[in-house]
Formats: C-alpha cells, structure tokens, sequence
C-alpha cells in the first residue's frame, strides 16, 4: 500500500476529470471515467494509479489465490445506465500483472426516449501480463438503447480471457427482445497487426424476432481466450475439454467453439436462464484457466 | 448489361464453376443433424435470417466496399476490408471455407493476357500472403472487373449462397426440387432488397449466433456430407 501511494506520488497527475461533465447534456446523466494503471510488484499485481468518477466504482484488489493476481469489482452504485450515459474505462496491465475484473451484478440498461447509453472499455494488456473480462451480463430493458465497445490490445505474451454476455430481457417478467437497441463491438488486437471481432446491431422492433427458433433462448454469450504464444496443441486441447463441457449440458445449453482468426478460442453459447449461463461460464472459465495457468478459478462469492 | 459481360458473370455464378461450393453447408449440416431444421419452413427461417443478419449486414458490405476499392484501384482498400471480414469470422470452418472458394475465383478469374489491373494486383496480394481472399471479398473485385454493377454484384453473390442451401438441403432434408425453387422464390425480394440497401458506409456487422454455434460444432459430428 504504501509502494502505491509512492508510485502515485512519482507520477504527473492522470487526464479524466473527476466530476461529472458540465457539458450540455441533461443534469440527471452520467458521465463516469474509470482509469486503472497495474503493475506486479513483488509477487503480486497493485493498482499503481488510478481515478474514477460517478457513476464508476471500484474495489481495491482482492488478492483471491496465491498467484498474486488482483481482483477487483467495478459497481455502479446508481444501480444501472440510462439514456445518455456514457461511461469508459481505460486500464493499463504492464508486463507480467493480472488482473480480474468482474462485477457483483448485472449491468442494467433502463428504458430511454432519446440518446443511448454508452459504455466504452479499452484495456492494453503488457508483454506477458494477464488479463480477465468476467462480467455478469447485461440487461437491456424494454425500450432501452445500448451501445458497447470493448478494445483489448495484447502485447506479446500476453493472455486475455474475455466473457461478454446479453440478456433478452427481464426474463421473469416475460420482457424478451424488447429493448429498442443493442449495439456491441468487442475487438481484440494482437501486435503484429491481426485482430478478431464480434460487432452486431440488434433492432428487435425492425428485426423479431432476434434469433430464429429462439422461443428457448434467453441468454446468450461470447468467451474468447487468446495469447499468441501458445502452442496449437494447447488451444486443441482446451478445446476439446469446452466442447466435452458444453456437450454435458445438451439441450440445456447450445454452444460451439472454435479457432478464432488470431491464436486463441472462441466460444458461443446460448441459454435458457441465468444460472445455466452462469453455470456454464464458469466451466467454460475453468477448463481456460487450467489449459493456460494450470489454475482453478477463484470464488468470487456473489451471490 | 453487355450479353457478353451477362454470360461471363453467370459463368461464375453457375454451379458448374470450379469454387467447391458444394463441399459447404454454413452449418446446416449440423442443425438438420441435431434436428433443428426438420422442415422447409425451418430451412427457410435459417437461410433467410442468415441472409438478413450475417449475408446482407456483413458479407455483402465486405463485397460493396471492396467493389468501390477496386473502381478506384486501390488495392489497400480491397486488402483492409478482406482483412476486416477475416477478423468477423470466428469459426475455422466458417473462414476456410469462404478462403477456398475465394481463391478458387480468382485462380479461375485472372485473365492471362492482362497482368497490371486491380485483379492481378489483388491476386498476388492473396497468394503471397498479405490478403485472405475471401469470396465477398474476391467477388466485389472481379465483378467489378468484368463490369457488372454493384447491385447485380451483390444479387448475384446472394443468390449463389441461396442455392447453396438448397443444394445442401437437396442431401440433408427431404427438401424436392420443386420445393427448393419455391424457396428460392421467397428469398428473391430479401435478395434484392439487401442488394439494393447496402450502406458501404457501415462497418460489417453480423448476429446469427444460431448459425455461428452450428457451424462451430460441424467439426465433432461422427459422420459428415460437407465440409462446414
């Protein structure tokens, strides 16, 4: 803690602004900055710098197992986005830290009239260092309009597990493919110039319904592990250990995986509730961590 | 359109022409086999959710902007969005097979006595290396060449995907010819109105997880007709 204070000390300070805009937008929207800079110092991964503001939050590092890497918990503590909010995060890993960011609930987008919500996140992940993306999914109300963008940029060495999963709604409330947008863009770029994307555009007025044959299908989700240093016999083994995962659970969850066009996995599935998609994220997230690290997934303890 | 210019597209288009087309089935394969697509009604909710969601917002895009880059010559355009297309296509299957027949029309596209246009230019990109070649791609830059517009392109590159999966359902469903031109039929309006629509303005776009996730598991089915 107190090498942290120094290291913050040593530096000029950081760019976001720590209040809310006072731009034109409405008084009640949020314009939230999040900026995180990590580092591994001895054994373990700290926060070297960081700032936030409204309606961004997150915890110091949970230290969950013995391989020093840093948990933390991004909250929103005004409980959702709404129309017009826009809210970015810009973490920087340097060489050889890891850090897990998750949440402690689902990102919750309210109805709208007007401007979409936005969310933005760029994470650059050093030579080497390793980075995790687990967040519980989002859930776009009816009449809600959302646009994400997520950009990892891996350096060499570099391993990235990523998890980004849609809800079609207030499922027990029988709310289904009713918001009036979605937009996602996930981009992950590697060094030497290659990438691998997943971006749609979801209208469900224009479009209904999203997914054909789709009265069983509530959830969906995209998992992508990637590091360009990894041996094609290690990816085909991982492989084989998700498809024997997703198989178990046949009927109950569709799911496929597949080599992405940059050296990693990919992985989709498809749910009919929450926990299965829950459920079979954190096998999924299992069988990625022990192929890699040879690690088991720490508990999270949410819920 | 030129008649000569009319036959020399449709050669290309013809299911006698060399792409290996009918080695693919996008993952139809997969879902008649795990018996989500029983049925015509099934095949065409598949094909024409593909068509609306993946084809139209991601492919035929790929196709336009590489069709506008090689009006220009500007092979980098043509290579960026190749590059772009490669990056959307998550499943191994999915991409090879849009890489063979991709090269397949340029190998059999590539007039001999003509070696300083857009479409040498963009062949030896794909063949040393530094482009995919994928077929939206391979297909924007050769009709262009042969001078079909962008439009009739795009038609034409839908259309042949269309009777893709009719040919693949042929041998998967107890689908008759009379009802796969039935099928066809119904797909013409979606064919052209997407064909007409097309922003190349907008980044490719795609949502046919269904689609995705078939074409992902086609590779662990015990027995297999096709190749994706």
């Amino acid at each position: 803690m107190r090498r942290q204070r120094v290291l913050q000390a040593e530096k000029p300070p950081l760019p976001f602004q720590s209040h809310p805009s006072s731009d034109t937008e409405r008084s009640h929207t949020q314009k939230g900055e999040l900026f995180l800079e990590c580092a591994k110092r001895n054994g373990k991964t700290v926060f070297t710098r960081s700032r936030c503001s409204y309606p961004w939050y997150f915890f110091q590092p949970l230290y969950l197992d013995h391989t020093g890497c840093a948990t933390t918990f991004l909250t929103n503590p005004s409980g959702g986005l709404a129309g017009g909010d826009t809210c970015s995060l810009m973490a920087t890993l340097e060489q050889d830290s890891h850090v897990l960011f998750t949440t402690p609930s689902a990102t919750k987008v309210y109805r709208t009239l007007e401007k979409p919500a936005v969310q933005s996140v760029e994470l650059n992940v050093g030579a080497n260092a390793i980075c995790e993306w687990m967040p519980e999914p989002t859930i776009p109300f009816a009449g809600s309009s959302f646009e994400q963008t997520i950009t990892v940029r891996l350096e060499t060495g570099a391993s990235l597990i990523l998890w980004d999963a849609l809800a079609a709604g207030r499922i027990v409330r029988g709310e289904r493919w009713q918001f009036s947008s979605f937009a996602n863009r996930i981009r992950i770029l590697l060094p030497d110039g290659r990438s691998l994307e997943e971006r749609y555009r979801l209208s469900p007025d224009r479009d209904n319904p999203c997914l054909p044959f789709n009265r069983a299908w509530n959830y969906t989700g995209s998992f992508f592990i990637v590091n360009d240093q990894v041996p094609g016999s290690t990816w085909e083994r991982i492989k084989q250990d998700m498809t024997t995962v997703i198989e178990s659970q046949t009927g109950e969850v569709l799911g496929g995986v597949s080599e992405p066009s940059i050296p990693g996995l990919a992985v989709k599935v498809l749910t009919r509730s929450a926990p299965k998609l829950n459920a079979m994220l954190e096998r999924l997230w299992h069988v990625a961590r022990m192929g890699l690290f040879n690690e088991t997934i720490p508990a999270l303890r949410r819920y | 359109m030129d008649t000569h210019l009319l036959l020399q597209g449709f050669r290309y288009l013809d299911t006698f022409f060399p792409s290996g087309g009918f080695a693919f089935s996008s993952g139809l394969e997969t879902a008649v086999q795990e018996g989500h697509v029983r049925t015509t009604d099934d095949l065409n909710r598949y094909v024409a959710d593909f068509f609306r969601r993946g084809l139209g917002t991601c492919e035929a895009v790929a196709l336009a902007q590489a069709y506008q880059a090689s009006r220009k010559r500007d092979v980098d355009g043509v290579i960026q969005t190749d590059d772009a297309l490669e990056a959307m296509k998550l499943c191994r299957e999915t991409r090879a097979a849009s890489r063979q027949m991709g090269r397949s029309l340029l190998h059999h596209a590539i007039p001999p006595q003509d070696g300083t246009g857009i479409l040498e230019e963009f062949s030896t990109a794909v063949y040393s290396g530094r482009s995919p070649g994928h077929l939206a791609v391979t297909f924007g830059v050769v009709f262009q060449t042969i001078g079909w517009d962008q439009q009739q392109t795009i038609a034409g590159f839908l259309y042949q995907a269309g009777v893709g999966f009719v040919s693949a359902s042929y041998k998967l469903l107890p689908v008759g010819q009379r009802e796969g031109q039935r099928l066809l039929e119904s797909w013409v309006p979606l064919i052209e109105e997407l064909s007409r629509t097309v922003d190349t303005s907008m980044p490719l776009m795609s949502w046919t997880p269904i689609q995705e996730i078939y074409a992902m598991r086609h590779s662990q089915l015990t027995s297999r007709l096709f190749r994706s």
